[in-house]
């Protein structure tokens, strides 16, 4: 008994990486849906991603009841500071069934980047959202550059430096990022 | 010394157990149940369902009632799982 | 020999389990707790006015590496009342620490009693380390445990694994009655717990658990009357102890939810038992809510339990004047109250980070006893 439960022990937790990869997706699709859906900002002004051809946006998915997503904002938040007008923006796309729950959390936390409520239903289900955070980066001529499942270090880092690069005109090749990749 | 009364009707009734259990949680991480999307995962990461929360307040309670009952258990280790990444 | 043999075997078992739980890698990630201090009182009454006054204090904090340390601590004392029967009677014992009291000269004063608990864990990953104290004048616990969870499925299911050790040092208290000199106690525990969302409401586990106990398990204060006189209570010096549950969460419309629970158990000392505990939680509002909650139980007797013994011997060269070993059935009826002062637009850069509890259970059960139970908390996440 003794023997076969440290078996079931280790089994279960060695043998795998500690980290799942995140599923890949059909950028193309992604693109099209993304750019055509409009987006409703908690303070009622509307805008599509199409409009921002020309930039380099950090579209990242969140909810106000996923922890991870909660520590991750902020420091979105602080990369949306540094690039806003000069070529880039983040923009924080609320998947919360209540837009007040999103609301709450941006006035708690003074969050200055733009915030999206969509809802579940909305583009989440339409992309089939793989992941909780999520966040695409599209680089200035709207094209993803970079797909990231999840919000440890490694990702927030990646992400920022692949925006940073994008603003600086470094060609970079599409990438998926999973979960803790450097 | 062990109690020497209860001997293979116990072992019996403690291989049934575990087969249920067995048999009950490969019916509930079958493959076959509907999967749950990352984006519908709301309800499920609210206070009133987590069971992270009662874990501390079922120990509490736990201990109390081994002090008034025979039997003790039900509260495992830490699950987790089943919200976002 | 043998049983040494045997023992000897499961320490390694439990060691070998807890190492493993800890250098493999990486699991799960699950929501990590958010930094924060609590404190809680806690007041026990009951109908044989044994009262238990607790003050418990927890620290949670962030370590390198995206580990969390939760450090626990319990201040808790006991007072039994004095004794209104001969010495070596059945006397009054249980709390909700299970202090007993020494028959003596002293046993029509009241006796007081304190107990000192602490409990540290680190956790990271999905795997965490733990280790348990519990102090009082006749009796030191000792334990260490691991577990390790991972994720499943896309995060659909859960499974965790956990083991722990306990080791007891028992040393009555001097009195004309007690039987038993220094004495041990150890407990080898492991279960294996799986968690599933069912559906977008719905949360389901199962889990088994197994517990082998050694050593003096038997009140060495109290006295049985068999076969015409009073003789030391004796219970077997080996348990095995085991449960299965099955845990149900699911959400209703109107922000509420429902739980059931069930766990059934079993020992090799013949106690069978079925508990059933449902609650009901609901949003008042933003950050208020309310739980209604009720346990139902039954449990039949231990082999060598009887209401009264013919010989000295016992059942097997067993006895016990403990009512734990008979058949018993329990109700437990509470309603608790729960507040997040953020969400409930309090302002303020400390009281918003705040919360706030209060908890209160009546419980009662076939021996014609019955207990209060008022807890409230206070929490600050920084």
């Amino acid at each position: 008994m003794a023997g076969a439960a440290c078996l079931v022990a280790v089994s279960v937790a060695g043998g795998r990486a500690a980290v799942a990869p995140g599923p890949p997706v059909d950028s193309a699709r992604w693109v099209r849906v993304m750019s055509q859906h409009p987006l409703r900002t908690i303070d009622g002004r509307t805008l599509t991603l199409k409009d921002l051809k020309g930039e380099v946006v950090v579209v990242n998915f969140w909810a106000s009841w996923c922890g991870p997503c909660r520590k991750e904002l902020p420091r979105l938040d602080a990369l949306h500071a540094s690039i806003a007008g000069r070529g880039g923006r983040v923009i924080a796309v609320s998947i919360d069934l209540d837009a007040q729950n999103a609301r709450r959390f941006v006035k708690t936390h003074r969050l200055s980047l733009p915030v999206v409520h969509d809802g579940p239903n909305g583009l989440a289900r339409e992309l089939d959202l793989p992941r909780v955070p999520f966040t695409v980066v599209l680089d200035r001529g709207g094209a993803v550059a970079l797909t990231a499942a999840g919000a440890d270090e490694g990702a927030i880092q990646t992400i920022v430096k692949t925006t940073r690069q994008l603003m600086a005109g470094v060609p970079d090749e599409p990438r998926v990022l999973a979960k803790g990749a450097p | 010394m062990k109690s020497p009364i209860r001997a293979e009707g116990t072992r019996g009734h403690a291989a049934r157990l575990a087969i249920a259990a067995g048999l009950l949680a490969l019916w509930a991480l079958g493959s076959g149940c509907a999967t749950v999307r990352a984006y519908q995962r709301e309800r499920l990461a609210d206070r009133i369902m987590s069971f992270q929360a009662d874990a501390k307040e079922a120990a509490r309670r736990t201990k109390a009632l081994e002090a008034r009952e025979g039997s003790t258990g039900g509260n495992g280790g830490a699950g987790g799982g089943c919200a976002c990444n | 020999m043998r049983v040494q043999l045997i023992l000897a075997g499961r320490r390694l078992a439990v060691t070998a389990c807890l190492a493993a739980a800890w250098v493999v890698p990486a699991g799960a990630d699950p929501l990590p707790e958010e930094p924060a201090v609590k404190s809680m009182y806690r007041y026990f009454s009951d109908s044989h006015h044994v009262g238990v006054r607790s003050l418990m204090g927890d620290y949670t904090l962030a370590v390198k590496g995206n580990a969390m340390l939760a450090l626990h601590w319990n201040n808790e004392r006991v007072r039994i009342p004095a004794i209104d029967a001969p010495v070596g009677s059945p006397e009054a014992v249980d709390a909700i620490t299970t202090a007993s009291r020494p028959i003596s000269g002293n046993a029509y004063q009241d006796f007081v009693k304190t107990r000192n608990e602490f409990q540290g864990e680190l956790s990271s990953r999905g795997r965490a380390l733990e280790y348990y104290l519990s102090s009082e004048s006749d009796y030191l616990a000792q334990q260490v445990a691991a577990r390790y969870d991972r994720d499943f499925q896309d995060q659909i299911v859960n499974l965790a694994v956990g083991s722990s050790y306990g080791w007891d040092a028992i040393k009555p208290l001097a009195d004309s009655d007690t039987d038993t000199g220094h004495a041990s106690k150890s407990t080898v525990h492991w279960d294996v717990v799986a968690t599933r969302a069912l559906t977008p409401t719905t949360l389901f586990r199962v889990g088994l658990e197994y517990n082998v106990v050694n050593g003096l398990q038997h009140n060495p204060y109290r006295n049985v009357y068999a076969g015409g006189t009073n003789v030391p209570e004796r219970h077997p010096d080996e348990r095995q102890r085991r449960d299965a549950f099955l845990k149900l969460n699911q959400y209703i419309d109107n922000r509420s939810s429902i739980k059931l629970n069930y766990r059934l158990y079993d020992d090799d000392w013949g106690i069978v038992s079925h508990e059933i505990d449902t609650n009901l939680n609901q949003y008042i509002t933003q950050g208020m809510i309310v739980r209604y909650d009720y346990r139902y139980y039954t449990q039949t007797s231990a082999d060598f339990y009887r209401p009264e013994y013919a010989t000295v011997d016992g059942i097997g060269g067993y006895r016990t004047g403990d009512y734990r070993m008979g058949p018993l059935s329990s109700h437990l009826f509470g309603v608790s109250l729960d507040m997040n002062l953020a969400e409930l637009g309090v302002t303020g850069r400390m009281l918003n980070r705040m919360g706030a509890w209060i908890n209160y259970e009546r419980y009662f059960n076939s021996n014609n006893y019955s207990a209060n139970i008022v807890e409230t908390a206070l929490d600050f996440r920084f």
